[in-house]
Protein backbone atom coordinates (compact mmCIF):
# COMPACT_ATOMS: atom_id res chain seq x y z
CA UNK A 1 0.00 0.00 0.00
CA UNK A 2 1.45 3.35 -0.94
CA UNK A 3 -0.79 5.60 1.04
CA UNK A 4 1.91 7.78 2.45
CA UNK A 5 3.23 8.38 -1.05
CA UNK A 6 0.13 10.40 -1.91
CA UNK A 7 0.36 12.98 0.91
CA UNK A 8 -3.37 12.74 1.64
CA UNK A 9 -2.85 9.87 4.03
CA UNK A 10 -0.20 9.09 6.57
CA UNK A 11 0.71 6.57 9.20
CA UNK A 12 0.07 7.59 12.78
CA UNK A 13 1.35 5.87 15.89
CA UNK A 14 -1.08 4.38 18.40
CA UNK A 15 0.34 6.69 21.07
CA UNK A 16 -0.39 9.74 18.92
CA UNK A 17 -3.97 8.58 18.40
CA UNK A 18 -4.39 8.01 22.11
CA UNK A 19 -3.03 11.46 22.85
CA UNK A 20 -5.37 13.05 20.31
CA UNK A 21 -8.34 11.23 21.81
CA UNK A 22 -7.38 12.41 25.28
CA UNK A 23 -7.06 15.99 24.03
CA UNK A 24 -10.52 15.77 22.56
CA UNK A 25 -9.38 16.40 19.01
CA UNK A 26 -12.08 16.15 16.39
CA UNK A 27 -11.38 12.75 14.97
CA UNK A 28 -13.22 9.59 14.09
CA UNK A 29 -11.55 6.25 14.67
CA UNK A 30 -12.72 3.64 12.20
CA UNK A 31 -12.27 -0.08 12.72
CA UNK A 32 -12.45 -1.47 9.18
CA UNK A 33 -11.85 -5.10 10.05
CA UNK A 34 -13.95 -7.59 8.21
CA UNK A 35 -16.83 -9.29 9.95
CA UNK A 36 -14.84 -12.52 10.42
CA UNK A 37 -12.00 -10.64 12.11
CA UNK A 38 -14.40 -8.88 14.42
CA UNK A 39 -16.04 -12.16 15.34
CA UNK A 40 -12.67 -13.65 16.20
CA UNK A 41 -11.59 -10.65 18.22
CA UNK A 42 -14.47 -8.48 19.46
CA UNK A 43 -12.19 -5.90 21.03
CA UNK A 44 -11.63 -2.45 19.64
CA UNK A 45 -9.96 0.85 20.25
CA UNK A 46 -12.11 2.74 22.76
CA UNK A 47 -14.51 4.98 20.92
CA UNK A 48 -13.89 3.39 17.55
CA UNK A 49 -16.68 2.91 15.06
CA UNK A 50 -16.84 -0.44 13.34
CA UNK A 51 -17.25 0.00 9.63
CA UNK A 52 -16.51 -3.32 7.92
CA UNK A 53 -14.27 -2.85 4.97
CA UNK A 54 -16.80 -4.27 2.55
CA UNK A 55 -19.34 -1.64 3.60
CA UNK A 56 -17.12 1.42 3.51
CA UNK A 57 -17.97 2.40 -0.08
CA UNK A 58 -21.67 2.41 0.69
CA UNK A 59 -21.43 4.01 4.14
CA UNK A 60 -18.67 6.55 3.71
CA UNK A 61 -21.24 9.26 3.00
CA UNK A 62 -22.27 9.02 6.66
CA UNK A 63 -18.82 10.04 7.88
CA UNK A 64 -18.12 13.66 8.83
CA UNK A 65 -16.10 15.42 6.19
CA UNK A 66 -14.47 17.85 8.58
CA UNK A 67 -13.00 15.33 11.01
CA UNK A 68 -9.66 13.60 11.01
CA UNK A 69 -10.38 9.99 10.07
CA UNK A 70 -8.18 7.43 11.79
CA UNK A 71 -8.38 4.00 10.21
CA UNK A 72 -7.11 0.75 11.59
CA UNK A 73 -7.31 -2.85 10.54
CA UNK A 74 -6.24 -6.09 12.14
CA UNK B 1 -8.84 1.91 2.51
CA UNK B 2 -7.41 5.14 3.90
CA UNK B 3 -6.34 6.17 0.43
CA UNK B 4 -9.77 5.41 -0.94
CA UNK B 5 -11.35 7.61 1.73
CA UNK B 6 -8.89 10.38 0.88
CA UNK B 7 -9.91 9.98 -2.74
CA UNK B 8 -13.53 10.49 -1.76
CA UNK B 9 -12.73 13.97 -0.46
CA UNK B 10 -12.02 13.37 3.21
CA UNK B 11 -9.28 15.92 3.83
CA UNK B 12 -7.32 14.11 6.50
CA UNK B 13 -7.07 10.36 6.78
CA UNK B 14 -4.49 8.41 8.77
CA UNK B 15 -3.70 4.75 9.32
CA UNK B 16 -2.85 3.47 12.78
CA UNK B 17 0.61 1.90 12.65
CA UNK B 18 0.30 -1.82 13.24
CA UNK B 19 -3.47 -1.74 13.42
CA UNK B 20 -5.22 -3.11 16.47
CA UNK B 21 -2.22 -5.32 17.22
CA UNK B 22 -0.01 -2.22 17.25
CA UNK B 23 -2.42 -0.51 19.59
CA UNK B 24 -2.15 -3.40 22.04
CA UNK B 25 1.60 -3.61 21.60
CA UNK B 26 1.83 0.04 22.65
CA UNK B 27 0.20 -0.94 25.93
CA UNK B 28 -2.99 0.98 25.25
CA UNK B 29 -6.35 -0.29 26.48
CA UNK B 30 -9.00 -1.87 24.30
CA UNK B 31 -12.69 -2.28 24.89
CA UNK B 32 -14.51 -5.54 24.50
CA UNK B 33 -17.90 -5.62 22.94
CA UNK B 34 -19.95 -8.74 23.45
CA UNK B 35 -23.28 -7.41 22.31
CA UNK B 36 -24.29 -5.07 19.56
CA UNK B 37 -21.62 -3.59 17.36
CA UNK B 38 -21.05 0.17 17.35
CA UNK B 39 -22.35 0.39 13.82
CA UNK B 40 -25.07 -2.07 12.97
CA UNK B 41 -24.89 -3.60 9.56
CA UNK B 42 -27.65 -4.99 7.41
CA UNK B 43 -25.25 -6.98 5.30
CA UNK B 44 -25.08 -10.65 6.20
CA UNK B 45 -23.07 -12.03 3.34
CA UNK B 46 -20.58 -10.99 0.72
CA UNK B 47 -21.29 -7.77 -1.09
CA UNK B 48 -22.45 -8.46 -4.60
CA UNK B 49 -20.42 -6.95 -7.38
CA UNK B 50 -22.51 -3.89 -7.96
CA UNK B 51 -21.98 -0.29 -8.83
CA UNK B 52 -20.53 0.67 -5.48
CA UNK B 53 -17.99 -2.12 -5.43
CA UNK B 54 -16.92 -1.51 -9.00
CA UNK B 55 -16.39 2.14 -8.23
CA UNK B 56 -14.33 1.26 -5.19
CA UNK B 57 -11.96 -0.97 -7.10
CA UNK B 58 -11.43 1.29 -10.08
CA UNK B 59 -10.82 4.42 -8.03
CA UNK B 60 -7.65 2.97 -6.56
CA UNK B 61 -6.15 2.48 -9.99
CA UNK B 62 -7.41 5.87 -11.10
CA UNK B 63 -5.63 7.53 -8.22
CA UNK B 64 -2.34 5.96 -9.26
CA UNK B 65 -2.73 7.26 -12.74
CA UNK B 66 -3.83 10.81 -12.01
CA UNK B 67 -2.18 11.41 -8.66
CA UNK B 68 1.01 12.77 -10.14
CA UNK B 69 3.08 11.14 -7.46
CA UNK B 70 4.66 8.54 -9.70
CA UNK B 71 7.22 7.21 -10.09
CA UNK B 72 7.87 6.71 -6.44
CA UNK B 73 10.31 4.46 -4.62
CA UNK B 74 8.97 2.67 -1.58
CA UNK B 75 9.93 -0.18 0.68
CA UNK B 76 7.04 -2.58 0.29
CA UNK B 77 6.18 -6.12 1.17
CA UNK B 78 4.79 -8.09 -1.74
CA UNK B 79 2.69 -11.21 -1.51
CA UNK B 80 2.13 -13.35 -4.58
CA UNK B 81 -0.90 -15.62 -4.30
CA UNK B 82 -2.24 -18.15 -6.73
CA UNK B 83 -4.39 -21.25 -6.82
CA UNK B 84 -2.38 -24.45 -6.67
CA UNK B 85 -3.37 -27.00 -9.27
CA UNK B 86 -5.49 -24.80 -11.48
CA UNK B 87 -4.54 -26.87 -14.52
CA UNK B 88 -6.04 -29.89 -12.81
CA UNK B 89 -9.19 -27.90 -12.09
CA UNK B 90 -9.51 -27.08 -15.77
CA UNK B 91 -9.10 -30.74 -16.66
CA UNK B 92 -11.84 -31.77 -14.27
CA UNK B 93 -14.39 -28.98 -14.63
CA UNK B 94 -15.84 -26.83 -17.40
CA UNK B 95 -14.21 -23.41 -17.77
CA UNK B 96 -17.33 -21.67 -16.44
CA UNK B 97 -17.05 -23.60 -13.21
CA UNK B 98 -13.35 -22.83 -12.90
CA UNK B 99 -14.00 -19.16 -13.58
CA UNK B 100 -16.51 -19.10 -10.73
CA UNK B 101 -13.90 -20.63 -8.42
CA UNK B 102 -11.29 -18.11 -9.51
CA UNK B 103 -13.74 -15.25 -9.03
CA UNK B 104 -14.51 -16.30 -5.48
CA UNK B 105 -10.86 -16.90 -4.72
CA UNK B 106 -9.76 -13.50 -5.98
CA UNK B 107 -12.59 -11.76 -4.17
CA UNK B 108 -11.45 -13.39 -0.96
CA UNK B 109 -7.82 -12.45 -1.64
CA UNK B 110 -8.77 -8.86 -2.41
CA UNK B 111 -10.89 -8.41 0.67
CA UNK B 112 -8.22 -9.90 2.91
CA UNK B 113 -5.55 -7.67 1.37
CA UNK B 114 -7.60 -4.56 1.96
CA UNK B 115 -8.57 -5.66 5.44
CA UNK B 116 -4.89 -5.89 6.32
CA UNK B 117 -4.12 -2.41 4.97
CA UNK B 118 -2.70 -3.79 1.77
CA UNK B 119 -3.72 -3.52 -1.81
CA UNK B 120 -3.94 -5.51 -5.02
CA UNK B 121 -1.39 -4.62 -7.61
CA UNK B 122 -2.42 -7.05 -10.32
CA UNK B 123 -4.68 -9.94 -11.03
CA UNK B 124 -3.03 -12.47 -13.27
CA UNK B 125 -4.89 -15.59 -14.27
CA UNK B 126 -5.80 -17.38 -11.07
CA UNK B 127 -3.54 -15.31 -8.88
CA UNK B 128 -2.80 -11.85 -7.60
CA UNK B 129 0.07 -9.68 -6.53
CA UNK B 130 -0.64 -7.94 -3.24
CA UNK B 131 1.49 -5.28 -1.62
CA UNK B 132 1.73 -3.80 1.83
CA UNK B 133 3.70 -1.14 3.66
CA UNK B 134 3.95 -3.47 6.63
CA UNK B 135 5.54 -6.90 6.33
CA UNK B 136 3.62 -8.04 9.41
CA UNK B 137 0.33 -7.10 7.79
CA UNK B 138 1.37 -8.97 4.65
CA UNK B 139 2.20 -12.07 6.68
CA UNK B 140 -1.07 -11.81 8.59
CA UNK B 141 -2.94 -11.51 5.31
CA UNK B 142 -1.23 -14.66 4.02
CA UNK B 143 -2.29 -16.56 7.11
CA UNK B 144 -5.82 -15.19 6.86
CA UNK B 145 -6.10 -16.32 3.25
CA UNK B 146 -4.84 -19.78 4.13
CA UNK B 147 -7.26 -20.04 7.07
CA UNK B 148 -10.19 -18.90 4.98
CA UNK B 149 -9.41 -21.44 2.29
CA UNK B 150 -9.01 -24.20 4.86
CA UNK B 151 -12.40 -23.29 6.28
CA UNK B 152 -13.93 -23.64 2.85
CA UNK B 153 -15.07 -20.05 2.78
CA UNK B 154 -14.00 -19.69 -0.82
CA UNK B 155 -15.71 -22.63 -2.45
CA UNK B 156 -16.96 -25.66 -0.51
CA UNK B 157 -17.87 -27.64 -3.62
CA UNK B 158 -14.43 -27.28 -5.15
CA UNK B 159 -11.87 -27.07 -2.35
CA UNK B 160 -8.73 -25.29 -3.39
CA UNK B 161 -5.38 -24.50 -1.89
CA UNK B 162 -3.13 -21.58 -2.62
CA UNK B 163 0.56 -20.98 -2.82
CA UNK B 164 2.01 -17.74 -1.52
CA UNK B 165 5.39 -16.05 -1.52
CA UNK B 166 6.28 -13.13 0.71
CA UNK B 167 9.17 -10.80 0.00
CA UNK B 168 10.10 -7.27 0.96
CA UNK B 169 12.39 -4.67 -0.54
CA UNK B 170 12.68 -1.35 -2.29
CA UNK B 171 10.41 -1.12 -5.30
CA UNK B 172 9.57 1.62 -7.75
CA UNK B 173 6.01 2.29 -8.83
CA UNK B 174 5.44 4.00 -12.14
CA UNK B 175 3.01 4.27 -14.99
CA UNK B 176 3.48 2.01 -18.00
CA UNK B 177 1.64 1.76 -21.29
CA UNK B 178 0.41 4.48 -23.59
CA UNK B 179 -2.29 7.07 -23.29
CA UNK B 180 -4.69 4.47 -24.68
CA UNK B 181 -3.96 1.88 -22.00
CA UNK B 182 -2.15 2.60 -18.77
CA UNK B 183 -1.33 0.68 -15.66
CA UNK B 184 0.98 1.02 -12.73
CA UNK B 185 4.05 -1.20 -12.70
CA UNK B 186 5.77 -2.26 -9.52
CA UNK B 187 9.42 -2.99 -10.17
CA UNK B 188 12.12 -4.24 -7.85
CA UNK B 189 14.29 -7.25 -7.16
CA UNK B 190 12.06 -8.42 -4.34
CA UNK B 191 9.07 -8.53 -6.68
CA UNK B 192 10.95 -10.61 -9.20
CA UNK B 193 12.23 -12.97 -6.53
CA UNK B 194 8.73 -13.34 -5.09
CA UNK B 195 7.29 -14.27 -8.48
CA UNK B 196 9.95 -16.92 -8.95
CA UNK B 197 9.71 -18.34 -5.44
CA UNK B 198 5.99 -18.83 -5.94
CA UNK B 199 6.69 -21.42 -8.62
CA UNK B 200 8.94 -23.45 -6.36
CA UNK B 201 6.67 -24.25 -3.44
CA UNK B 202 4.16 -27.06 -2.90
CA UNK B 203 0.38 -26.50 -2.79
CA UNK B 204 -0.68 -24.85 0.43
CA UNK B 205 2.82 -23.56 1.09
CA UNK B 206 3.78 -20.07 2.14
CA UNK B 207 7.38 -19.13 1.52
CA UNK B 208 9.21 -15.99 2.58
CA UNK B 209 12.56 -14.50 1.78
CA UNK B 210 15.10 -14.04 4.53
CA UNK B 211 14.71 -10.27 4.24
CA UNK B 212 10.98 -10.58 4.84
CA UNK B 213 11.50 -12.68 7.95
CA UNK B 214 14.11 -10.19 9.16
CA UNK B 215 11.54 -7.43 8.73
CA UNK B 216 9.05 -9.52 10.67
CA UNK B 217 11.51 -9.95 13.51
CA UNK B 218 11.59 -6.19 13.86
CA UNK B 219 7.85 -5.64 13.40
CA UNK B 220 6.27 -8.68 14.98
CA UNK B 221 8.72 -11.08 16.67
CA UNK B 222 5.96 -13.49 17.64
CA UNK B 223 4.97 -13.78 14.01
CA UNK B 224 8.58 -14.15 12.86
CA UNK B 225 9.04 -17.03 15.28
CA UNK B 226 6.52 -19.10 13.32
CA UNK B 227 8.80 -19.28 10.28
CA UNK B 228 11.40 -22.00 9.89
CA UNK B 229 14.45 -21.82 7.72
CA UNK B 230 14.17 -23.87 4.55
CA UNK B 231 17.37 -23.00 2.78
CA UNK B 232 20.00 -20.45 3.79
CA UNK B 233 21.07 -19.94 0.18
CA UNK B 234 18.23 -20.87 -2.12
CA UNK B 235 19.07 -20.38 -5.77
CA UNK B 236 16.25 -18.42 -7.36
CA UNK B 237 14.90 -20.25 -10.38
CA UNK B 238 16.02 -18.38 -13.48
CA UNK B 239 17.68 -15.82 -11.27
CA UNK B 240 21.11 -16.19 -12.87
CA UNK B 241 22.85 -17.15 -9.68
CA UNK B 242 20.82 -15.00 -7.28
CA UNK B 243 20.40 -16.72 -3.93
CA UNK B 244 18.15 -15.81 -1.02
CA UNK B 245 17.45 -17.41 2.30
CA UNK B 246 13.99 -18.96 2.30
CA UNK B 247 11.59 -19.68 5.13
CA UNK B 248 8.29 -21.52 5.38
CA UNK B 249 5.56 -21.08 7.92
CA UNK B 250 4.16 -24.05 9.74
Amino acid sequence: MVTSATSETQRISPKAVDAALRRGDRLVVLDVRRREAWTTDPTHVPGAIWLPLEEVPQRSRDLPTDAHLIVYCS
Amino acid sequence: MARWLAGQGFPRVSIVEGGLAGWRKAGLPVERLDGELPVASDATGPVALGEGRASFLSSLADRYLVGGGLPTRRRLATLFVDIAGSTRLLAQHPPERVLAVVQRFLRLVTEVALAYCGDVKDFEGDGALLYFESTAEAAQAALAIRSALAAGSCDQQTPITARMSLTVGDVVLGVVGSTMRQAVALVGPSVSVGARLLKQIPPGGIIASGEAVEALRAEAPELAAQWRLLDPAHEVLGGEGITVATYAIS
